[in-house]
């Protein structure tokens, strides 16, 4: 009797909020990665798509990706692209941030948040940008030159492997600069001036303490960067198409886009992209762990000491400024051109006359345009709301609670990272294809996408902040009388919001400009702006296009500050007790 | 409140550890029961499991003859079902909310009427002179107020029990001396049975009715703090409780409370544990205080001995000395103005009352 009322009460014990909870996330985050994955890996080992009859098991589409003569071209490509864009972000985000932490170079408060800017600017855009400058018939830049220097020829080709390499190279460095700040900022001083006391100059120094304690960092970052341009889309799709220089991304997105669609081919390319990119991720984790464990990390208190570069300073300020002004001066200012003439022209005085606002009244007349922004900002709102959410509640899990089961949870949450954009796009078209779950060609798998996508990055910020969040906190809730599901209400998630909002913020912005998942999912009605901007550079229309675009712009701009002023303001009050 | 036969364990990294190893004891209603420890002792582990924040592998806790928990029985209620409130070491002030939704957070769980809330929460306020400070937030306040707020927010609800987690450990000396008091003093006047965990001493001495000593997941000792100070009945509570000599002795003959020891220094008469026949290996603890020293010879010559001092430290309200006798070396306590020299050959008396003796094992 007292045994069964023991077994009865320990099973009325694990069915509780928190289990339920449990439970609830690891079949969300599963439906969200682990079937993508699974339909994926299937789907590319057969002969038809996948609910085609008479389909069977084959490895013929890998053959055909690998036996095919664009193979070896391809990787090549691939990597002396990634490897490219990888150094050049390298040097110039670590350069600006041993400038902005370092030295005492005038005017470095105002490099900061320049450095910051190309964050904002979708990648679409920057690109086009770029093209706008560089191209060797149209580009502004190589006219100027030709006109200036009297060449015969275009000094610069946008498309090109360098070309392509430089687009992507300055949009993607302010994510280098954002980490190796960090890690200059947070290097114990101590470690420098012990060495400084042991009789080293300040060159051995550099070379015998500085460098290597600067080593994780320096790798980490140039992994990461690697990550990021393999996967890229952007650049591939609006350079490298043209120039004929194909990359596993745009190579993935030609064959999902021949008719008829190879679905085996972008399966088995997908597949072979996400070996890759999970590489990379393995070793970036290997890495920062390792970093941990350098402990010249302790966060806090040091004020660094400044270099004193003497007159070399104002050299320094000036080259900043004059890179500023060429790597965001000039792309925003013939967006902004771009946006107030009837038709593309170059700049020039005769074309002052036509500047107009009609781009602009255009955009909002236009029916798709319309329909792309609700779509956009519908998809902004809820992919970020409902992200923060759910990773609030699993980073809970598997920070604070002791339940069984949540190191898994943790690992599934991550594997999103690893999956490039346009490989996502091909999973979900598996899934959706098949499944019997009617949103394929809506709004709705978009969503479903972006919230995959954008997963970890959520489970990265709501960690950071619950880890924060003095476990006494919660049990002094329990001991008045609270339940679990209360205190988290009443007491987690309020103490979570900074982090929750700079999480938000950041799945918002991302999400607004998200191109390479969309690509692939989108259908006639659930457009959204990033592919509008698309099809009106295939269209043709620059003028149109950079109107949109530099209204996009001006939206991030806005979430930006909104964020900075959230975020200051709720950042006073101490979230640690 | 009892707690019997309470077992912890903790996974290790080879075999589960036990943190609380078959943890009994009562608190009478309406006192203080402290658990005095080292850090890592389990005395708040066991406080923990009183709470309901761990969960015990074995064992029982009874609360106002309701039992909270049972490894016989599989019961285990969950701690806001409990009817207790605590203080945190961190105090745990909810950062977000003012003084007043603090407090009130109980009262507004039990779904108590708008004007209950208020009354309550200003008469818990009330209590621990908090009044006026209703409408500042959490990171206003001092480490003191922040305190009281704990406080309040964890008698508000009029529990049971009230659990201490070394509350005072995070204040300075000066403000950690007025909150001992004032938290006995409060204690007194609600009649409230409480649970009280620290690492201090003195601090333990101060405010309990009643001292466990703990050790390793075990209670070394029980009793009211003088019998603790005085008597205490193992070697670790000796070293742990105030600073102590030990020498060890043999039991030459027993005279009712006293009896003669021969120890490293020579005959020594102390108090004697029951149950100590002659012949018996004992240790001998004398407290620093009990002892005298003496530039001549005194006329009475009990426990008296010839020694010699090696060091003095000035410490203000007194002076340490370390003196020799023979091959032992002995700490004394003296006033700050006695004027010995190191090197100086002196007199040593032990109080034969205030000290004592237990079974060596």
């Amino acid at each position: 009797m007292e045994s069964r009322l023991a077994k009865l009460s320990k099973l009325g014990e694990k069915i509780n909020t928190q289990n339920i909870i449990l439970v609830g996330c690891i079949l969300i985050v599963s439906y969200l990665v682990l079937i993508p994955l699974g339909m994926l890996l299937i789907g590319s080992i057969r002969s038809a798509p996948i609910g085609e009859p008479g389909a069977h098991f084959t490895f013929k589409n890998y053959l055909e990706a690998y036996l095919s003569p664009r193979f070896l071209p391809l990787m090549a490509n691939s990597f002396v692209y990634a490897l490219g864009s990888c150094v050049l972000t390298f040097t110039l985000g670590t350069s600006l941030a041993w400038v902005y932490e370092r030295t005492n170079t005038p005017f470095k408060k105002i490099f900061g948040v320049a450095a910051l800017i190309p964050f904002i600017v979708p990648g679409i855009l920057s690109t086009i940008s770029w093209i706008l400058l560089l191209s060797p018939k149209i580009g502004l830049i190589n006219i100027v030159t030709m006109k200036a220097l009297n060449l015969e020829q275009a000094p610069f080709n946008i498309y090109s492997l360098y070309g392509m390499i430089w687009a992507e190279g300055i949009h993607l460095y302010p994510l280098v600069f954002l980490m190796m700040s960090a890690s200059f900022r947070s290097m114990d001083m101590a470690l420098e001036e012990s060495s400084t006391m042991s009789g080293a100059g300040i060159f051995g120094t550099f070379c015998r303490v500085t460098l290597p304690l600067m080593r994780p960092a320096f790798f980490s970052a140039m992994l990461i960067m690697f990550i990021r341009a393999i996967e890229a889309f952007e650049v591939p799709a609006l350079i490298g198409l043209p120039a004929g220089i194909e990359v596993w991304t745009s190579e993935i997105y030609l064959a999902i886009h021949e008719y008829p669609s190879n679905f085996g081919l972008a399966g088995s390319l997908a597949v072979t992209l996400l070996v890759f990119s999970s590489l990379g991720v393995y070793f970036y984790r290997k890495a920062t762990s390792k970093e941990q464990r350098f402990a010249t990390v302790s966060g806090k208190g040091f004020r660094p000491r400044l270099i004193d570069l003497g007159n070399f300073k104002y050299v320094v300020s000036g080259l900043c400024i004059i890179f500023f002004l060429i790597t965001i001066g000039l792309p925003i200012f013939i967006l902004l051109w771009s946006s107030f003439v009837p038709f593309y022209e170059v700049p020039s005085l005769a074309a002052m006359a036509t500047l107009s606002l009609k781009n602009y009244v255009f955009v909002f007349n236009f029916p798709t345009t319309m329909t792309a922004f609700r779509n956009s900002i519908f998809l902004m709102l809820t992919t970020a709301t409902l992200t923060m959410l759910l990773t609030s509640v699993i980073a809970w899990i598997t920070v604070k609670s002791k339940m069984k089961g949540r190191g898994i949870l943790d690992t599934l949450s991550f594997i999103p990272i690893a999956f490039p954009g346009i490989v996502l796009g091909v999973s979900l078209l598996y899934v959706y294809l098949y499944l019997p779950i009617p949103i394929y060609g809506t709004i709705w798998i978009l969503l479903v996408a972006y919230m995959t996508k954008y997963m970890p990055y959520g489970i990265r910020t709501t960690t950071a902040s619950i880890i924060q969040i003095h476990k006494e906190l919660e049990e002094a809730s329990a001991l008045s009388g609270a339940t679990w599901a209360y205190t988290f209400r009443k007491i987690t998630l309020p103490l979570l919001i900074p982090g929750f909002m700079a999480g938000w913020v950041y799945i918002a912005m991302v999400s607004l400009r998200e191109l390479s998942t969309s690509i692939l999912l989108y259908a006639s009605g659930s457009e959204v702006l990033s592919i509008v901007v698309f099809d009106l550079w295939e269209g043709g229309q620059y003028p149109t296009l950079c109107a949109l675009g530099i209204m996009m712009i001006g939206l991030l701009i806005l979430l930006a500050l909104v964020a900075n002023k959230v975020g200051a303001k709720i950042g006073i009050k101490r979230i640690t007790s | 409140m009892e707690i019997a036969n309470l077992v912890k364990r903790f996974e290790g990294e080879k075999e589960a550890v036990k943190a609380v190893d078959g943890v009994s004891f009562s608190v009478p209603q309406g006192k203080i029961f402290t658990l005095l420890g080292p850090s890592g002792c389990g005395k708040s582990t066991t406080l923990r499991c009183v709470a309901g924040l761990e969960k015990p592998d074995e064992g029982e806790i009874i609360i106002g003859g309701k039992t909270i928990y049972s490894s016989k029985y599989g019961v285990f209620i969950p701690p806001h079902k409990r009817d207790i409130g605590m203080v945190f070491q961190s105090y745990a002030i909810w950062p977000h909310m003012t003084v007043f939704d603090n407090v009130a957070y109980p009262l507004k769980i039990k779904k108590m009427s708008r004007e209950q809330i208020r009354s309550k929460t200003e008469n818990a306020l009330n209590t621990v002179g908090l009044q006026g400070l209703e409408d500042r937030l959490a990171s206003q306040l001092s480490g003191g107020q922040q305190q009281r707020v704990a406080l309040a927010r964890a008698l508000v609800k009029e529990p049971e029990v009230l659990l201490l987690d070394e509350p005072l450990s995070n204040l300075d000396a000066q403000l950690r001396k007025q909150m001992r008091t004032e938290i006995k003093e409060l204690q007194r006047r609600l009649n409230i049975t409480t649970l009280f965990v620290t690492h201090d001493q003195i601090e333990a001495i101060a405010i309990s009715d009643f001292i466990a000593v703990m050790h390793e997941g075990r209670i070394m000792d029980v009793g009211a703090p003088r019998e603790i100070y005085d008597r205490p009945g193992t070697r670790f509570t000796a070293d742990f409780i105030g600073q102590t000599n030990v020498m060890r002795g043999k039991t030459i003959a027993t005279e009712g409370e006293l009896a003669k020891f021969a120890c490293t220094i020579g005959e020594l008469s102390c108090s004697l544990p029951s149950g100590v026949v002659a012949g018996e290996d004992v240790l001998i603890f004398v407290r620093p205080e009990n002892v005298k020293v003496f530039k001549d010879k005194p006329t009475n010559q009990e426990n008296t001995f010839e020694g010699e001092i090696k060091t003095v430290t000035f410490l203000g309200e007194y002076a340490d000395c370390q003196l020799r006798i023979g091959e032992e070396s002995l700490w004394v306590r003296m006033h700050p103005r006695s004027a010995f020299r190191e090197q100086e050959k002196v007199y040593v008396q032990i109080d034969s009352d205030a000290s004592f003796s237990i079974p060596a094992k």
